[in-house]
């Protein structure tokens, strides 16, 4: 019992530890995980000193260096659940020096930490937690500082710490004063000790925000940082629960005498949680899409992304995917392993949306789906385009993920000054570095020509003058078979695009196209042969000329008798389920399937080029 | 006890700098017989005498040193290569260039074996360059912006400052920036986008904001350029689309279904234009006035269904007079260039009214995006139209803006490696000789590889300008622009007729 009671700091804390971990790596790993795609730190020093020109740019910093490991689900949320724990016992320390007891601190730290955790996870806030952390930490050597020269401490460092990180710098200066008003409630002390907060308000968002400063004289621009209004995002309420309303228990908590501590302590209860539940039924909606959707689409991301192909379509061998977005990764993994054709009316398609879906402003997974489409089917200017709206969207420093199929694609298309730029950007990462190098060598015609993976995707290139504005992409698709029959999957995209869209006049001309480069051969595959069985039913004779297999024909044949025939019959639906991975089952249940189809996490628009 | 220990300081202090000053060995024990492949490459350039320090970085030594020698004044300057890199002092080089103004500047790399590779020559012309440039930086991208700004850079160090940044304004879009006789306090732009969307036009230093959209135009203002006495200033209209191809070098095309040429009275608010600049058959647009006031020049094409012919739009280089007292126009519109094969964009005309130059590509009108898009110098003196040699790449070439005193031009181009426009300063002498241009230097010479946006824009600035942010932030809703009401009525039906 004693033994217990001796480590009974270091139980809670690794009780508290394992809990938040446990929390971020079961719950926010896919969400956590989508934040380090959308972003790109750099281990480079110019880089470092651009992002702190910016109040709030070294939290940024900090908080995208954290970001990075998430690429590495166990090790990011292990990094960040220390991080969390950090900011619960320092905020509980800083509780202590006001003379407020552990057990109390504790639970008073833990209660602002609560929001700011589902900040972190749902709300890609992780550089709003950073902020609050770099406050608090910061605070803490502050307060230690003696009474007498604690203001002056304060008064120096709260315009850096706002450099630093921005609004929540606000509770070093309010500590400060309630400390010294705790000591000593003269009237000259107050005042001293209110210096701090006005140099913060003067340096801080008075001053630049409303131009009282940067107007002032060229000296005070040069101090103050630039604005960013970014900043200003996070002033949610959850957020306001930890930043500001947590200073105002610790005034009640301190301003107490040891008797009031019931009184305090219910205080705490009261403020903090009746401002998180005020925050609940807006929370609830927005965690309820997250779960529902969100979370969902980022596995398949995630899986994708990590080559967990296999495992990805085993989560779909049992039910049908709900949102296009699921679908299009479906036939991504598809077509990393070649079955596009074999499998893709396995998978209970909609229409063509289930291949390409269509343009959104999000960036993930519009933007990354696009440009790894037309990565896989060889249009790698779309794709290289696609990245760059990707990485536009992504936020102000661009994003790996999006910069390495930039890379790829400039290398494809020959543009290699440009190539190795992107190149040198992933090489200041961690994760990328790697990648980023072995790519060096294909700098140049020879190595990609030379390459079996660049060749085939140079040998799709097909230099035209075309605006894409006048120009569908049947016939992007059907340029890059003529100039590249080989590439599988431009000519099985193209071949599954035309029969999911129910087009089999083009698919015709899809296969007519192969047949004619000689690279595209007779019996062609058995997915193709049942769209054609469709196409010519009303000219059978080129059945044969197609060598299309008799017992597609028959079975199409005995479907079409089932399915004409008004009355419903045992043997009618045996003879439907047997034909349920069927084109032409497909084709007749299509209409009733695509009232579904693009039910997608966000609102759909047409990109105005396409 | 107290002067053993400060004799030791001073002997330790003294043998510190004996061993730098021995490390200090700049001499040169052999010469290679071939030239240091440096970045920028700054070989045989014309500079101002008064610009920052072309500090350099070559792969082909680590560590070594650069002699910087000037003949007339017998000056030798010697600095450090570390880590692939050359940093000039900045005095030093000020007080170089200052004592041989017209001369040139012999520079030798040399390697840290002592082995001096062949010395090129810097040429520092007489005449300064204005102190400022001002620039948009914006990601070469497609459809989508992050973060963008307009930003002024000291020419004479390498302090860059915001005017003003789209982290102040939702990040909305900014462009067109544009100064009346580059003077700091006449300036404008337009926010487009979110709620500062609007024309910011300074005038004295005294901001209004313009709602530049009427129903008699196809759009709101869009290209400027300032008449000498900032009364007035010429806008294009556009009814501009944005597209890309399908696999081209050219991977943006931006062109216009329609456009018009209006001038706008900055005292009055009104809008005045001509049936020559405002004609259904044709497309006008980038408008610049001459130096006297008394000259509109402007670009013009035959209108035709768009995008469908727009590798046939073939753009002229027109001028129109004007009355600054009247508002009127003359009635005659001169052909300055016209090439049945090449299209004319971006005219601008030098402040001492000896040159005018424009950018040449082989169709449309947005040549930023054109590889095949060169600067033009048309001489007023002969009427002769020339490609500016000297200043070309076999990249992109566009954007210009030339200095008070008419020596200096900086243009954008993508020479450097096909996507990111970088600025170039060139140089043209009294009698229209050009000198080779320079890539803007910077303090970091490996500054331009590692910076992943594009200058856009450039344009010569006399003076510092005030951060805008605030000012635009706190604009009121602004003022609501019109037509004067003397415009013909021939004309007025201009925005409805075309659209």
């Amino acid at each position: 019992m004693i033994t217990i009671k001796k480590y009974s700091k270091i139980i809670t804390a690794v009780i508290l530890f394992a809990a938040i971990w446990a929390i971020l790596l079961f719950v926010g790993r896919y969400m956590l995980y989508l934040q380090e795609q959308l972003q790109l730190f750099q281990n480079d020093w110019a880089y470092i000193i651009d992002n702190c020109e910016y109040n709030t740019g070294f939290a940024q910093m900090i908080s995208e260096f954290i970001v990075q490991f998430f690429y590495i689900p166990w090790l990011g949320t292990m990094i960040m659940a220390l991080i969390i724990i950090a900011t619960i016992y320092a905020f509980s320390s800083i509780m202590q020096h006001f003379g407020i007891n552990r057990g109390i601190a504790l639970i008073a730290a833990i209660i602002p930490t609560i929001p700011l955790l589902y900040v972190v996870i749902i709300a890609e806030g992780t550089f709003a937690f950073i902020q609050y952390f770099i406050a608090i930490i910061a605070t803490l050597p502050i307060l230690r500082v003696c009474d007498k020269h604690r203001w002056i401490a304060a008064m120096v460092a709260s315009p850096i710490l706002f450099w630093i990180c921005g609004a929540p710098a606000i509770l070093l200066p309010i500590f400060s004063l309630i400390l010294a008003i705790q000591k000593d409630r003269s009237l000259k002390n107050i005042l001293i000790n209110t210096i701090p907060l006005v140099i913060y308000l003067l340096f801080g968002y008075v001053g630049i925000y409303c131009g009282f400063i940067g107007s002032l004289n060229w000296f005070l621009n040069y101090v103050t940082p630039k604005p960013l209004v970014a900043d200003l995002r996070y002033y949610e309420p959850m957020v306001v629960v930890g930043w500001y309303i947590t200073p105002i228990l610790v005034i009640a908590l301190s301003m107490c005498k040891k008797k009031a501590h019931a009184i305090a302590t219910a205080t705490i209860f009261i403020i903090g949680v009746s401002t998180t539940l005020m925050c609940i039924p807006k929370h609830i909606y927005s965690a309820g899409i997250y779960f529902n959707t969100f979370n969902h689409w980022m596995k398949l991301h995630y899986m994708y992304t990590q080559g967990e192909y296999e495992e990805l379509l085993l989560l779909y061998k049992s039910k049908e995917p709900t949102y296009v977005v699921e679908s299009n990764y479906i036939n991504l993994s598809l077509m990393q392993q070649g079955k596009l054709a074999t499998d893709f009316f396995k998978y209970a398609p909609r229409d063509q949306y289930a291949l390409l879906m269509k343009w959104t402003d999000s960036p993930l997974p519009t933007a990354y789906i696009w440009s790894e489409v037309c990565r896989q089917i060889g249009f790698i200017y779309k794709s290289g385009q696609s990245a760059y709206e990707g990485e536009m969207l992504s936020g102000p420093r661009g994003s790996a993920i999006f910069t390495k199929l930039m890379a790829e694609a400039e290398i494809v298309m020959g543009n290699y000054e440009v190539a190795k730029r992107y190149i040198e950007v992933l090489e200041k990462t961690i994760f990328y570095k790697d990648w980023a190098t072995k790519q060096r060598k294909y700098l140049n015609d020879q190595a990609v020509m030379s390459d079996a993976y660049y060749s085939s995707k140079r040998n799709c290139l097909y230099p035209t003058h075309h605006l894409i504005l006048n120009t569908n992409e049947l016939d992007m698709l059907l340029n890059i078979i003529r100039k590249n029959p080989t590439h599988k999957n431009s000519y099985e995209f193209a071949g599954i695009m035309t029969m999911a869209a129910g087009q089999l006049q083009a698919l015709s001309s899809v296969i007519n196209i192969g047949i004619s480069t000689g690279k595209i051969k007779v019996p062609l595959h058995p997915t193709f042969q049942q769209g054609l069985v469709m196409a010519y039913q009303k000219a059978p004779a080129l059945y044969k000329a197609y060598k299309i297999e008799t017992s597609l024909i028959n079975e199409f044949v005995e479907y079409q008798k089932a399915t004409t025939n008004g009355s419903n019959t045992l043997n009618q639906e045996t003879i439907i389920r047997k034909n349920q991975n069927r084109y032409w089952h497909y084709l007749r249940t299509r209409d009733a399937r695509s009232s579904r189809a693009h039910i997608e996490p966000t609102a759909s628009q047409e990109l105005p080029s396409n | 006890m107290k002067r053993i220990n400060i004799q030791v300081i001073i002997n330790i202090f003294a043998i510190a700098l004996s061993t730098i000053a021995c490390s200090n060995n700049y001499t040169i024990k052999s010469e290679l017989n071939k030239t240091c492949p440096i970045y920028p490459n700054y070989m045989g350039v014309t500079v101002p005498y008064n610009i920052a320090p072309l500090n350099m970085q070559t792969d082909s030594i680590e560590s070594g040193f650069v002699r910087l020698y000037a003949k007339e004044s017998n000056q030798m300057l010697y600095y450090k290569i570390k880590d692939h890199k050359v940093k000039f002092n900045k005095s030093e080089w000020h007080d170089l260039l200052e004592a041989n103004k017209g001369e040139q500047i012999y520079v030798t790399f040399v390697n840290d074996k002592g082995e001096a590779y062949r010395d090129f020559i810097i040429k520092v012309a007489n005449e300064p360059i204005d102190k400022y440039i001002a620039y948009r930086l914006i990601e070469p991208g497609f459809q989508q912006w992050s973060e963008m700004g307009l930003y002024q850079r000291d020419l004479e160090s390498f302090k860059q400052s915001a005017i003003i940044e789209n982290k102040n304004t939702d990040f909305s879009c900014m462009n067109c920036h544009s100064f009346g006789n580059r003077d700091a306090n006449n300036m404008l732009f337009h926010v487009r986008s979110t709620d500062y969307a609007g024309t910011y036009i300074w005038i004295d230093g005294k901001m209004e904001k313009l709602n530049t959209k009427t129903p008699q135009t196809i759009s709101a203002l869009v290209y400027p350029s300032w008449h000498p006495s900032n009364k007035y200033i010429a806008f294009s209209v556009n009814d501009t689309k944005q597209t890309f191809y399908t696999g081209n070098p050219d991977k943006i095309e931006v062109f216009d279904y329609k456009s018009d040429v209006v001038v706008y009275d900055v005292e009055k608010h009104e809008m005045v234009t001509a049936p020559q600049l405002f004609s259904k058959a044709q497309f006008e647009t980038f408008p610049t006035f001459s130096p006297d006031g008394k000259r509109l020049f402007f670009c013009s094409a035959d209108s035709t269904q768009m995008p469908h012919n727009l590798d046939k739009v073939r753009y002229a280089l027109c001028a129109i007079d004007f009355n600054p007292e009247t508002r009127e126009f003359g009635n005659k519109v001169d052909t300055i260039y016209k090439d049945i094969q090449k299209s004319a964009t971006l005219p601008r005309v030098s402040p001492d009214g000896k040159y005018l130059l424009f950018t040449v590509g082989n169709y449309g009108n947005f040549h930023i995006w054109h590889k095949s898009s060169n600067l033009w110098l048309h001489d007023f003196a002969t009427g002769k139209n020339t490609i500016a040699r000297r200043w070309n790449s076999n990249d992109v070439e566009s954007y210009h803006s030339w200095s008070s005193n008419s020596r200096w031009v900086v243009f954008s181009s993508r020479r450097d490696e096909g996507l990111h426009t970088r600025l170039y300063i060139g140089y043209i002498d009294e009698k229209g000789e050009m000198g080779r241009p320079f890539l803007l230097p910077q303090e970091d010479p490996s500054h331009n590889n590692r910076l992943m946006k594009s200058y856009n824009i450039p344009e010569f600035v006399k003076g510092k300008i005030d951060e805008k942010g605030y000012e635009v932030r706190n604009a009121d809703k602004g003022i609501d622009l019109k037509f004067a009401t003397d415009i013909p009525t021939d004309m007025t039906s201009g925005a409805s007729a075309k659209n």
